[in-house]
Order: C-alpha cells, then sequence, then structure tokens
C-alpha cells in the first residue's frame, strides 16, 4: 500500500522553493545536476550537498542537509545507493518533505540486492514520512520553480502535465513538444515508483488547477485497480493521453529491467484504457502530435476535410493519408473552383478540386488570401489541412524560403480568423537544411495558435483521435465513480 | 506497348531497344525550350532549368531556345532546335502546351531522340481537349519517331553525364534506379536518400508517362547494368498485364521497392488529376506487388528506408536480434519495436552478461540482458569496443540494432554531437570486418537542430557502409520487409 499525501504536500514538491543536490563531488551526476539546474535558473536557494565541503559553481558546499542554514523542499540524491537511507533520515530531521532519488541500482538491475535495497527504501519513506520520487528517475521538471535538468528545456510555464517512468523519454517528450508550441505545467520522471507512483501523479494532476491535459509514458503499475480508478476520474476531467512502453513480450521483459515494472499484456490495457476515456498512443512522437492537437486544434464539426497546398505528389499521398482515417473530401462548388481557376490562370499543373495543389508563387498576398478565406468559408466543409513540402521543388533555399515563408504568413493570417479550424502540416524536409527551414514556419504557426506537424499521416491521426476523443465524450463521458 | 506498335515513319531505328533507352538516359547534348532572357528577370521555369542544368555541371552541350534568340547565361539562345548545329539527344520543354505540337515536330526534323514535357496542362486537368492535345502529343511523336517523357514531369536525373534537375542532388553516381510519376517526390527522395547514403545510376520524373511509361522504364533498369536496386513511386499504370509481367521479371533479378500514390478513394481522385493516371484499387495493388516479389512501401520514408535497407544491409540469416544502445526508455521502446515487426531476442549467456557488468562496474542505471541498456561513459573506450565486438561475435544472434537517443535527458546538443561522433567512431572501428549485419539508429532527435547533427551520423554510418534510420521501428520494419523479400526469392528459386 502506497502512502497517499494531500494535494498541497504534493505541489510542494513539485514547485519547490529550495532545493537540496547531495552527491556534489568535484565531478561526476551530481555536479551535473548541479550546473544543469543552475543553467536552466532555479529561482530559490539551491544547497550543494557533499562531506567533504567547500564550494561548487560558486556556491557553499554543505557536508550535511542539516547543515543548511534555511529550510530545504526537495533533495536531489546522486550519492550511491548504500547511502541513500542515511540521506533519507537525515533529510527527516530536516523536514523535507521529498526525495528525487537519481540514484539507481534498486529493482531495475533485477537482482535481490536491488529488490531489497528498494524495500528498505520504501520502508524508511513510510516510517520517516519523506515522500521519495524514484528511485532511478529525473524528479520534477517545473517551469514556474525554475526546476530542471535541462537547461535547454522551455523556460514558459504551459498547460500539458506529464508523467514518464523514463528521464529520457521525458526529456525527449519536453524537447520534441517545446518545439511545436507546447509548454508544460509541471512534468514527472518517475521512475521505479516505489513511493511516489503513477497513480497518486495522475489523482495530482486531476486536481492540479494549472493543468488542462495530461500525458503519460509508462511502462507498468503496480496496482491496476487503483490506477484505473484514478485515470478514470482524470479522464472525466481533462483529456488523458497514454503510452504504454514495453506493450510486446520483449518489451515487457525490457521494461522490468528499466523501471522494474509488472506490466500487462498489451490487450488488457487497449481495452481496460478505451473503456474509461483515455487516448492510447504507440509511439513518442504520436504523443507529442497528440499534446499539439489537444492545445491548438479546435474541435471540428466533422470529417468534412480540404486540402490545401503545394505539390502534385505531396498532395496525392496528403490525400491519402486523410482519406484512409476516414476524412471525406467533398467536391469544390463550381464558383469557388472557377474563382480558383481564374487565380492561378489556368489548371496546368495544378489540382483545382478537393484537394487543391496550386503553386506557391502565384498572384497577389492578398488573391491567396481571399482563396483560403473562400475556401474556410465554404460551408461544405468543417476543416481544412495546410500541406507544404519544403521544398520539394527544384528552388534553392533562399528563394523557396522566401515564397514559403511569405505563403505560411497568409496562412497564419487567414487562420487566425478562426473561421474553421486549420491544421499546418510542414513536411518532405530531406535535409538538415530542411529542417531548420521547417522549425521556423512551425514556430511560425504555433505561435499564431494553429497545431503544426511534420507529416500529413501524423496530422491526420491526431485530428481523428481528437474527432473520436469527443465523440465519445459526447455520447457520455465515463462517470468518475462508474 | 509494343515495339511493333511503335511505328517508325523517319530515319529513327526502333526505340525500345535497350540501347535508345540508355542514349536518352544518358543523353550527350541537351537543349531546353522556353528559355527567357536571364536579364529580363522574370520567373520562367526555362531559365531554372538552364541555371540548374549548368551550376550542377553537364558534361554535354547545352542549347538555350527562345524565338526571341540572343543570349542567356551567357549561352546562345536559339530560335528554334533546328537552328542547333548538332544533333539534340535530349530537349526540355516549357513551352506552353498549345505549342508543343509544333515543337515536336521541329524536334523530329532535327533528329532529336528525345522530349522532356515539363509542360503541364494535359490529361491531368480532366479536360477534354487537354487529353486529346496529349494523345495528339503522343501519336505525332510516336508517328515522327521522337520519344517522349511525361508531359507533366521533370524528367531525367543522371549523375554520370551529370544532368540533374536539381543542384543538390549527388554528383556520384550508384545502384539504385527510380523511376517516379511526381517531380516534387522525386526531389524528396533523391535528397532524403542521398542523406544516407543511397546514390542513383538514373532517376527518372515521368509525369502523365503518355508515351514512356513505368513498364519501359522498368524493363530499361531490368537490363541496365548500373542499377541492382529499383525503387518506383506511381500514381497508375496504362497496361496492368503488362505491368505485372515487367515487374514480376524485374523483381527476379532484382530488388524492387513500389510505393502506389492514390491508394485510398480520395488519393485516387487526386492522383487523376494530377497525372491523369488510371489506378487501380488498393487491394489490386496489394496482391499484384505481392504476386510479382516487389515489395511495397506505405509512405515515401518508407521507400527510402527500403533503398538504404537494400543498398546496406545484408540479409540477416535469421531474426535473431541483439538489441545494444543506450538509454532505458529508449531500449523499451525500440525492444517492441523489433518485436512489433517479428525479430526475437535471446537471452544473453551468463558469462557474456557478466563480461558486461564489470565494464561498467555493475547494474545500477543498465539493462544487461538483451536488450542492452550500456552506459558507455561508465567504461573505458576499450572495454567499450572490446563488450560492442563480443556481442556482434555472439553466435546466438543473427543481427545487431545498435541505438542511440541523440542525447541523454541532461546532455546539451554540441556535448552530444562530440559524444555520439567518438562513439560511433569506437563502433565503427570495433565492428572491424565483422559479418554481422547491423543497423545503426541515431533516434529522439527532437528539435530541427538535432535534426541537423543527424545528418553528420548518417554520412559516418553509410560512409562505413552502415544502414543507418531516424527510428527504430523504421528499421525493424525495413529489415522485416528485407528478409521477407529474401525468403520469398530464395522459395521461388529452389534453393530452399
Amino acid at each position: 500500500m502506497t502512502a497517499v499525501g494531500s494535494f498541497e504536500e504534493l505541489d510542494r514538491a513539485m514547485t519547490p522553493a529550495s532545493l537540496a543536490i547531495a552527491g556534489v563531488g568535484q565531478t561526476g551526476m551530481g555536479r551535473l545536476f548541479l550546473s544543469r539546474v543552475v543553467q536552466y535558473g532555479f529561482k530559490g536557494p539551491v544547497y550543494p550537498l557533499h562531506p567533504a565541503g567547500g564550494e561548487a559553481l560558486g556556491l557553499k558546499v554543505y557536508p550535511n542537509v542539516n547543515d543548511v542554514p534555511g529550510p530545504v523542499d526537495y533533495v536531489v540524491s546522486c550519492v550511491s545507493a548504500p547511502r541513500v537511507p542515511q540521506l533519507i533520515v537525515d533529510c527527516a530531521t530536516k523536514g523535507v518533505r521529498a526525495v528525487c532519488v537519481f540514484t539507481a541500482g534498486y529493482s531495475e538491475t533485477g537482482t535481490a540486492e536491488g529488490r531489497q535495497l528498494e524495500e528498505d527504501l520504501v520502508r524508511l519513506a513510510r516510517a520517516t514520512g519523506v515522500r521519495v520520487i524514484g528511485p532511478n528517475c529525473m524528479g520534477v521538471f517545473c517551469p514556474k520553480a525554475g526546476l530542471s535538468v535541462a537547461s535547454d528545456a522551455p523556460r514558459e510555464q504551459g498547460r500539458v502535465g506529464l508523467i514518464c517512468q523514463s528521464g529520457g523519454n521525458a526529456m525527449y517528450l519536453i524537447r520534441a513538444a517545446g518545439d511545436r508550441g507546447i509548454r508544460f505545467s509541471k512534468a514527472v520522471s518517475y521512475g521505479n515508483a516505489c513511493d511516489l507512483d503513477e497513480t497518486e501523479l495522475l489523482e495530482y494532476f486531476t486536481q492540479d488547477g494549472e493543468t488542462d491535459m495530461v500525458a503519460a509514458y509508462v511502462e507498468g503499475v503496480k496496482d491496476g485497480r487503483r490506477f484505473l480508478g484514478a485515470v478514470k476520474r482524470l479522464a472525466a476531467e481533462k483529456p488523458f493521453v497514454v503510452l504504454k512502453g514495453g506493450h510486446t513480450a520483449a518489451g515487457t521483459g525490457a521494461a522490468a529491467s528499466h523501471t522494474g515494472a509488472l506490466a500487462g499484456s498489451d490487450s488488457v490495457w487497449d481495452s481496460l484504457l478505451e473503456q474509461i476515456g483515455a487516448i492510447r498512443v504507440h509511439t513518442l512522437d504520436e504523443m507529442v502530435d497528440m499534446m499539439v492537437t489537444f492545445q491548438f486544434m479546435p474541435v471540428p464539426g466533422g470529417r468534412r476535410l480540404v486540402v490545401f497546398g503545394v505539390g502534385g505528389g505531396a498532395t496525392v499521398l496528403t490525400t491519402d493519408d486523410c482519406s484512409a482515417l476516414g476524412f471525406t473530401f467533398p467536391p469544390l462548388p463550381a464558383d469557388v473552383r472557377q474563382e480558383l481557376h481564374e487565380a492561378v490562370g489556368g489548371d496546368a499543373g495544378n489540382i483545382l478540386g478537393n484537394p487543391v495543389d496550386i503553386p506557391p508563387m502565384v498572384g497577389t498576398n492578398e488573391g491567396y488570401q481571399r482563396l483560403l478565406r473562400r475556401m474556410l468559408g465554404w460551408d461544405g466543409v468543417d476543416l481544412l489541412l495546410y500541406q507544404l513540402p519544403f521544398r520539394g521543388i527544384m528552388l534553392k533555399v533562399p528563394l523557396a524560403h522566401m515564397i514559403f515563408g511569405s505563403q505560411m504568413a497568409n496562412v497564419v493570417r487567414v487562420a487566425g480568423e478562426g473561421i474553421k479550424p486549420v491544421a499546418v502540416v510542414i513536411h518532405y524536409l530531406a535535409t538538415g537544411e530542411g529542417w531548420r527551414e521547417a522549425s521556423t514556419y512551425v514556430r511560425q504557426a504555433w505561435e499564431s495558435g494553429l497545431p503544426a506537424y511534420y507529416s500529413a499521416a501524423s496530422a491526420a491521426r491526431a485530428i481523428d483521435r481528437l474527432l473520436r476523443y469527443h465523440e465519445r465524450m459526447r455520447t457520455g463521458p465515463p462517470s468518475p465513480d462508474g | 506497348m509494343s515495339p511493333e506498335h511503335r511505328i517508325s515513319g523517319s530515319i529513327q531505328v526502333l526505340m525500345s531497344d535497350f540501347r535508345s533507352l540508355d542514349r536518352i538516359l544518358n543523353p550527350r547534348s541537351v537543349a531546353i525550350a522556353g528559355v527567357a532572357p536571364a536579364e529580363a528577370g522574370e520567373f520562367n521555369t526555362g531559365l531554372l532549368f538552364l541555371e540548374t542544368i549548368l551550376e550542377y555541371g553537364f558534361k554535354g552541350n547545352l542549347y538555350p531556345l527562345n524565338p526571341r534568340g540572343g543570349e542567356s547565361l551567357g549561352l546562345k539562345v536559339y530560335a528554334n532546335i533546328k537552328d542547333v548545329p548538332e544533333t539534340v539527344d535530349y530537349v526540355i520543354s516549357c513551352i506552353p502546351a498549345r505549342h508543343v505540337l509544333q515543337l515536336v515536330r521541329d524536334c523530329a526534323e532535327a533528329a532529336v531522340r528525345a522530349i522532356c514535357l515539363f509542360t503541364a496542362g494535359f490529361s491531368e486537368t480532366g479536360r477534354q481537349e487537354a487529353e486529346a492535345l496529349e494523345r495528339d502529343v503522343a501519336r505525332l511523336a510516336k508517328e515522327l519517331g521522337v520519344r517522349v517523357i511525361g508531359p507533366n514531369c521533370m524528367g531525367v536525373y543522371s549523375p554520370s553525364v551529370r544532368l540533374s534537375f536539381s543542384v543538390d542532388f549527388p554528383k556520384e553516381s550508384g545502384p539504385v534506379g527510380l523511376i517516379c510519376q511526381s517531380g516534387g517526390n522525386t526531389l524528396y527522395l533523391v535528397r532524403a536518400a542521398a542523406q544516407r547514403g543511397v546514390r542513383f545510376s538514373k532517376v527518372v520524373s515521368y509525369g502523365n508517362a503518355c508515351d514512356m511509361d513505368e513498364c519501359e522504364l522498368l524493363e530499361y533498369f531490368a537490363q541496365d547494368p548500373q542499377t541492382e536496386i529499383v525503387a518506383a513511386y506511381m500514381e497508375g499504370v496504362h497496361n496492368g498485364v503488362r505491368f505485372k509481367r515487367v515487374l514480376s521479371e524485374l523483381a527476379a533479378r532484382k530488388p524492387v521497392v513500389v510505393l502506389k500514390g492514390g491508394s485510398t478513394e480520395g488519393g485516387l481522385q487526386a492522383a487523376a488529376s494530377h497525372t491523369g493516371s488510371l489506378a487501380g484499387s488498393d487491394e489490386v495493388w496489394d496482391a499484384l506487388l505481392d504476386q510479382t516479389g516487389a515489395v511495397r512501401a506505405h509512405t515515401l520514408d518508407e521507400l527510402v528506408d527500403m533503398m538504404v535497407t537494400f543498398r546496406f544491409m545484408p540479409v540477416p540469416a535469421g531474426r535473431k536480434v541483439c538489441v545494444f544502445g543506450v538509454g532505458g526508455g529508449a531500449t523499451v521502446i525500440t525492444t517492441d519495436d523489433c518485436a512489433s515487426s517479428g525479430f526475437v531476442l535471446p537471452s544473453l549467456p551468463g558469462p557474456m552478461r557478466d563480461e558486461l557488468r564489470s565494464a561498467v562496474g555493475g547494474d545500477a542505471g543498465a539493462i544487461l540482458g538483451n536488450p542492452v541498456d550500456f552506459p558507455f561513459w561508465l567504461a573505458r573506450e576499450d572495454r567499450y569496443r572490446h563488450v560492442l565486438s563480443r556481442l556482434l561475435d555472439w553466435e546466438g544472434t543473427d543481427l545487431m540494432f545498435f541505438q542511440i537517443p541523440l542525447r541523454s535527458a541532461m546532455e546539451e546538443l554540441d556535448g552530444a554531437r562530440v559524444t555520439i561522433n567518438s562513439l560511433l567512431d569506437d563502433t565503427i572501428e570495433a565492428r572491424g570486418g565483422s559479418p554481422k549485419p547491423m543497423a545503426v539508429i541515431v533516434h529522439c532527435l527532437a528539435t530541427a537542430e538535432a535534426w541537423h547533427a543527424a545528418s553528420e551520423f548518417a554520412t559516418k554510418c553509410y560512409e562505413a557502409g552502415l544502414p543507418f534510420y531516424y527510428s527504430t521501428s523504421s528499421a525493424a520494419l525495413a529489415v522485416d520487409r528485407l528478409m521477407r523479400s529474401q525468403s520469398r526469392k530464395v522459395g521461388v528459386d529452389g534453393r530452399g
């Protein structure tokens, strides 16, 4: 049985005002932790701890947490596993409420010693009342408190909550989603979950007024019934997206060695999660796509889609991707078609139906905007997908950049008028240069509140999931108690 | 269409034979119809073609054409193809559709071998007059013995004669032949595959295929000694029976991978408007490709993955895989991806496990079974190389998936670049001449800057002859397809 803390108690661990790092030597992980936390800009005092004392990065190093003059909300343990129990005891004396045990070497090793160490750790946590995050984890990311183990994580606070059983995957998600405009309220890498576990974290995010949607990468749960109860209550209030790592038999074995997780079979997960209103995804990138979609995509009224953009082949494949997921393509009304025809001066090399493929360098900006408005104003459609292959044309990068940049400005401007939901797909990147270019358009999109995707297939899949989620919610959200 | 249908009313010989086509795909002289004078400052695709071909460094003579004459980019502009002082192999048409019939006549008189019609405005518009015009062009060309590529296409990229429609295409030739019914997709495929070491013998963007069609091109690639692997993006075929025969013959000789654009109802409509293709249903394509032994890809990236895999991955003897790399979560996901594609992970023998443990000084923060999550920063360099070569020598496995997430949680991008570069150096060195097939995956790139950095890793890997992927699921899918296509071939050949 896990001890269940109050919301306030957890909230203090999630948004600490003071921080100590145990195990800050001349080199090693403790020192790295310290440098990252300082670089990112923790808002309160940071206290490095090491028996040798001295200084680290200009900060006084305290031999023991009890030597620290002020209060300490949150301690990161980078000491070796045998030294962790003493640290917990010291923290209890100091009145520290939460320790993030970055230290590994517990149940994930699969050894009897490792399991024993973890059991001892749990027992000690219970006895002292110190909450343990981990072991074998990166702990809390909280922009509001200025707490991050990665110096390049976004500094702004957002409204997405994330729990992640892998520290590497957590940072991937934060970086990749950050690149597409997603900002987090809090994210927690929680490792082996020996004390503070997925269920309690989901309960926290259910209550947290700073969080509007929640994403989870979970390798296994300790208590399935409690977990499902928490998911049900969460899903009734906020969109909840979950990725199960270790969903194949081999992956389950790997998950056990990674975080000591006991993982259920794939089909069990699938049916249970669907039933209680969670959205299951299968890759990290799908998870990022769902964050982007919930954050930026207004819910379309239906599945009638206009694909609008550049490039014949790209248009054909985009249409396939959307069609495969159940979107339909109502034919363009004759008058709209005629307008398009006039705007581009003929049908040679263009596709003037639905989908629409017209060259990127046609007409004036006003003319282009007028066409987009015409598409969005047509009451036969529910949403528009704008696709831009950068750069499936023979132009060199600078010229392509100029042309596509002004095109994106047109799209952003018209989409911002809010006539209908618009999704932006920037694809065909091919090279490092292409990615660099694309990221400027993606930024242009999300800064104006538009969802941007790196492939048409991923956009279609995410919007399909959004629609299905809302269809389900309309037919009756899962009752929190049922 | 068979050779006897090709009525040759002129001095031209029958063009269906390999050598004629080979000359068209390796032209010694090129003319471009519809080149505006550079100083006019107007946007003009003829001028863009001219600029591109000049800058890429075409080896033969290049002749801009425009009735106005004059000069463009330092070259004399000829009023008509007939005024050009030599016999031109290949003419690129950037003039409006209504002038194309006259161009065909002029080209025939000038004994031009082939016209690439970049010009659009034919059957893809769905307009009857435009469809009729396309038929007329095809008929006239046939009558006069001029071959037509397109219309509505980019034509030929042939590195050996330095003919290209994009300046950033590789200058070196390679063993992959590509036909592609979309110009934009051709540009993407060549660029994306080139990043990962694929080089091409010839590439043809062939558009509406009114004369030279997919069958003829595939027959050419079947015979072409420079081509060992064939890839195709097609939106439809004109003659299904012939296509099936040609594809079967080709697939029996060389690996072929096909992406069918317009595989859904919506996409079919779009394909018809894009290249005027009559496309069959998705199920028909599935069955057809399966029967011929071609590999079907479902996305452009899958098509690239298959080019990379056929080019760089030896066929593993079985499905027993060792997953080796860095990062707990990444290792779990990689294992899922491999298992989903039908690979199995035998457990690491005890003694090897002990060796790994002693190399990193314990189990903490590592996964020391199979999969292996190996915190290489804890191991001395020589121990890393030792462990890797032991795992490669492990007889219980048939191949290795080597996966590295671009950076760990706390790592900064610049640091990660240095780390991965040196890790890849060590890996390549430790691998030495090991015959064990190995796929390298650098993934979890997250940001545009990371993608930019990843291209240097790709280069390092392909230069060492290793297949390189950006995700573990795509690597697993591609190697699975490689193995299935191979086992099928062995079955057909009766070699068991």
